[in-house]
This record gives C-alpha cells, sequence and structure tokens, in this order.
C-alpha cells in the first residue's frame, strides 16, 4: 500500500478529510476487500500510536475529539490499552518461567532428581483411567441415549451467557405466528456437519428484562425449556437469539411459546412461532 | 428511534440470496456487511451505530423485490449508498454527536484514568480465563510487544497460522467481542 494511501486513511480516522477524500475512503473500504485490511490495520496502528504517546500534540488532540467521541471507541480503545498491558505482563512471565527453568542449575537438578520411572508410572495409570471412563460412559450412552435431562441441560449450556460457544452452521429469522400469518411454516434444511443452529425469533415488542423459550417437538411428550433469555437488537429488530445442536434438530415440526418474565417472577406469553425441519 | 419491524420472512431471505446463492456464504457476506456499516457509523461519530446499521438493512431489505429487478452491481455499494443517505438525514436531525466535552475521552497520560482502566483490566484477566485455551494464546500473541515486535509478531503468527493477516485480524475481532461482552457484564457487577 503507498504511503500516501495510508497517510489518507490515518487523516480519515482522524475526522481531517473533504467530503470527497471520505467516500473514496469508504468505498473502497466497503467494496476492495485489500483496502479493508490495510484501513482495520491502519486503525490498530492508530490506536497503538495513541497508547504508546507516539502522536503529535495536533494528531492526539483529533483523535481524542474525533475518534473517541462515541462511547463505543473510547471502550474499544480503554480494552486495546489493557489487553497490552495483560498481554506484555503474561508474554513476559512466560517467557520468565521458561528462562528460569531453561537456566536455573538448582530447578534443573531438583527436576532431574526425581526418578523419571514414577512419572511415567503415574501417566500410564491416569491414561488408563481416563480410557476406562470415557470408554463406559460412551457404551452406557450409547444404550440408553440422551436423556430428558441431558437434552435440558445441554440446551441451557448452548445459551447460557458464559458459553464460549460453537459458530452456528445455520440460521434462520423466525416471525411470529401473529405476524406472519397463517400458512406454511418456515422451512429449515440443516446440512451434515452442522453442530450448532441458531434461530432468531423476532419479538412483536420488547417489554421484559428476560424471556423463557418453551421448544416443544412434535415427537416429543412434553416441551423442552430454556430460560433467563434477554433480547438483543438485530436486522429484524428485539429478537432472541436461540442456539440448538443440530443433533437436537430432527426432520419434524417445531413449535416455540416465548413468555416475558414479569417484574413478580411470573411468566407472560408473548410470542408463537413455528418451524419445520428437513432432511 | 426507527420502526422495529419492515420487512418480512421472505423479503429477508430474498435479500440472503442477492448476497449470494449458497446460503452460509450469504450470511457471512450479511455479517461483514453489518459489521462495516457499524464501523462506518462509528467512525462518522454516531453513537447509535448499531441502530443505524439495522436501519440501512431494513431500508434495504423492504425494496429487495426492486433491487432484484433492476439493481447491478456488488450489493456492498447498494447497502453504503443507503447508509450515506441516512448519515444525511442524521446530520439534519443532529443526531451526530461529537464534543468532547460530553465524553470522558479516555488519555493514557492521565493518572486519574488509571483507576478505570484498573477495573476493566482486573475484569480483563477473570474474562481470560473464560476463553479456550487456544483463543487466549493467540490474543496474548496479537497484543504483546511493542510497535515495531509486534508488527513482525502479528506477521509471523498469521503465517505461522496459515491464514492471512486480516484473517488473523477477523479472529482477533471475534474474541475481543466475546471478551467486551463478559468485561462488561464484571464491570457493572464491580460498580
Amino acid at each position: 500500500m503507498h504511503d500516501t494511501q495510508k497517510f489518507l486513511m490515518r487523516r480519515y480516522l482522524l475526522g481531517a478529510v473533504d467530503e470527497g477524500e471520505r467516500e473514496q475512503v469508504e468505498e473502497r473500504f466497503f467494496l476492495d476487500p485489500e483496502y479493508h485490511a490495510e484501513l482495520l490495520g491502519a486503525e490498530e496502528d492508530l490506536v497503538g500510536d495513541y497508547l504508546e504517546n507516539n502522536l503529535s500534540a495536533q494528531d492526539r488532540n483529533l483523535f481524542r475529539r474525533h475518534y473517541l467521541a462515541t462511547p463505543q471507541k473510547l471502550q474499544s480503545v480503554q480494552l486495546t490499552a489493557a489487553l497490552r498491558r495483560y498481554c506484555s505482563t503474561a508474554e513476559t512471565e512466560t517467557t520468565q518461567v521458561k528462562v528460569l527453568a531453561d537456566s536455573n542449575p538448582q530447578s534443573r537438578a531438583r527436576l532431574s532428581s526425581v526418578p523419571t520411572w514414577r512419572f511415567a508410572y503415574a501417566a500410564v495409570a491416569i491414561a488408563a483411567l481416563i480410557i476406562v471412563s470415557v470408554t463406559l460412559t460412551l457404551v452406557f450412552r450409547k444404550q440408553r441415549g440422551p436423556t430428558e435431562g441431558d437434552i435440558s441441560r445441554q440446551l441451557r449450556e448452548l445459551n447460557s451467557p458464559q458459553s464460549a460457544g460453537k459458530t452456528p452452521g445455520a440460521s434462520i429469522v423466525l416471525l411470529p405466528v401473529t405476524l406472519r400469518g397463517e400458512g406454511e411454516s418456515p422451512n429449515l434444511s440443516i446440512r451434515p456437519g452442522t453442530e450448532v443452529v441458531l434461530l432468531i425469533l423476532v419479538l412483536p415488542r420488547d417489554d421484559y428484562p428476560a424471556y423463557t423459550i418453551s421448544i416443544q417437538r412434535d415427537n416429543d411428550a412434553k416441551p423442552f425449556t430454556i430460560d433467563g433469555l434477554p433480547a438483543t437488537n438485530t436486522a429484524a429488530g428485539k429478537a432472541l437469539s436461540l442456539k440448538l445442536p443440530a443433533w437436537f434438530m430432527s426432520s419434524q415440526g417445531y413449535a416455540f411459546e416465548v413468555k416475558g418474565l414479569t417484574a413478580d417472577g411470573s411468566l407472560k406469553s408473548v410470542a408463537e412461532y413455528t418451524l419445520k425441519v428437513h432432511p | 428511534m426507527f420502526r422495529e419491524l419492515v420487512f418480512n420472512q421472505t423479503q429477508f431471505d430474498l435479500m440472503l440470496k442477492w448476497l449470494g446463492d449458497d446460503r452460509d456464504a450469504a450470511g457471512t457476506k450479511y455479517e461483514e456487511i453489518r459489521e462495516n456499516l457499524v464501523r462506518l457509523f462509528t467512525w462518522r461519530g454516531c453513537y447509535d451505530a448499531e441502530e443505524l446499521s439495522d436501519e440501512v438493512i431494513n431500508r434495504v431489505t423492504v425494496k429487495i423485490e426492486d433491487l432484484l429487478a433492476y439493481y447491478e452491481g456488488d450489493p456492498a455499494r447498494y447497502f453504503y449508498g443507503v447508509a450515506k443517505k441516512l448519515l444525511l438525514e442524521n446530520q439534519r436531525k443532529q443526531r451526530l454527536q461529537a464534543p468532547l466535552s460530553d465524553v470522558a475521552a479516555y488519555d493514557p497520560a492521565t493518572p486519574d484514568e488509571n483507576s478505570a482502566l484498573d477495573l476493566i483490566y482486573e475484569c480483563l484477566a477473570v474474562c481470560m480465563k473464560e476463553l479456550k485455551p487456544s483463543e487466549s494464546n493467540l490474543i496474548v500473541s496479537y497484543y504483546a510487544g511493542e510497535k515495531q515486535e509486534k508488527i513482525r509478531g502479528r506477521k509471523g503468527l498469521a503465517s505461522q497460522s496459515g491464514v492471512a493477516p486480516n484473517t488473523l485480524r477477523v479472529r482477533v475481532y471475534r474474541i475481543r467481542e466475546t471478551l467486551e461482552k463478559c468485561i462488561k457484564r464484571c464491570v457493572n457487577r464491580e460498580k
């Protein structure tokens, strides 16, 4: 990338460009993948220079006045500052431990004085225990299949805020039956290899701090319930994001009922959704 | 505040189809466009970048039948065009805000900022432990080191992982999003 382009990107991020230059940068950002990557790189460098006090007084002022003008950017720069501090410390600690272990004759001597066979014996015993317990669990699971309790636990875990989560391999936006109108349910086909399916349940309104979703599959006697889900902003408005394991989404019909948690702890029906999963 | 729901399921499905025949690839493209819109509005100093981005998507999606019939070109260009129009509308409504006095701008050279940063730092240490080991290792490698060393490190990291620097940046961006959510929850608990 040419230096003049890099200079233009930095001026853009600092809000020091005219209308024509701004459009030029933005349009290329949207349409040219290489330029897109360069602009994001330029932004990282600019934030880095600010945090390391490498900006001129004028640029520093522009950075504070323009770039840090929104709470989102402010938080983002604070996170970058914290990450840099954390990562430098983590890296230093790792290096120190490595250097100590490599260079300290006493620690090397201590380590070498422990008989190697004891480590080997313990490792073999632990490995054998793990293999036996995993094999027994798998055999047992295969025989009985997942219980309702197992399924409920997995659904809760997948939708908990702490869940690191797998990237959904399939997703669909569902409108409430009342908004969608009577007629065929939306259809979903799940490709082999998909692990998680994301359902976005669009809410007709967002009146509650948390919601409960009951999931009724055609072939089940009773529904599974997930509670404590917050509404989030999506392109289709306020919605609940529901993640389901692909193995749970067998080919059949599904009905979802969303209820809102009221101040007195009771649940009030908000919307119903339907879905058909096809092979 | 914009209208909350303006398009139907069919229009949304058509919009995804406009972005690509393969539904998964179209979903990825949709996410990319939305992320780019959020960045654009944030760079332009909009407080409500997420809401504005969703409004752009709403406006494009309700016109999808016409776009499929008459529009030729990269859909991303059309999204950008609508975003520019929305920015103009918002300037008129004075929705754009950039007064320094209204925002406690973060200045690493100011000692007062250190206490706010300390809390974020403490929460970050907690949140890093909630990441998968591969994710926390990537973050540590990505942010460690000073400027030149960092640039060299990132290039090496991308090449080690067998991915382009931009792909690496996107991976880090996703992990940062997870960290940001976790830190927000933690800071709110501690306040």
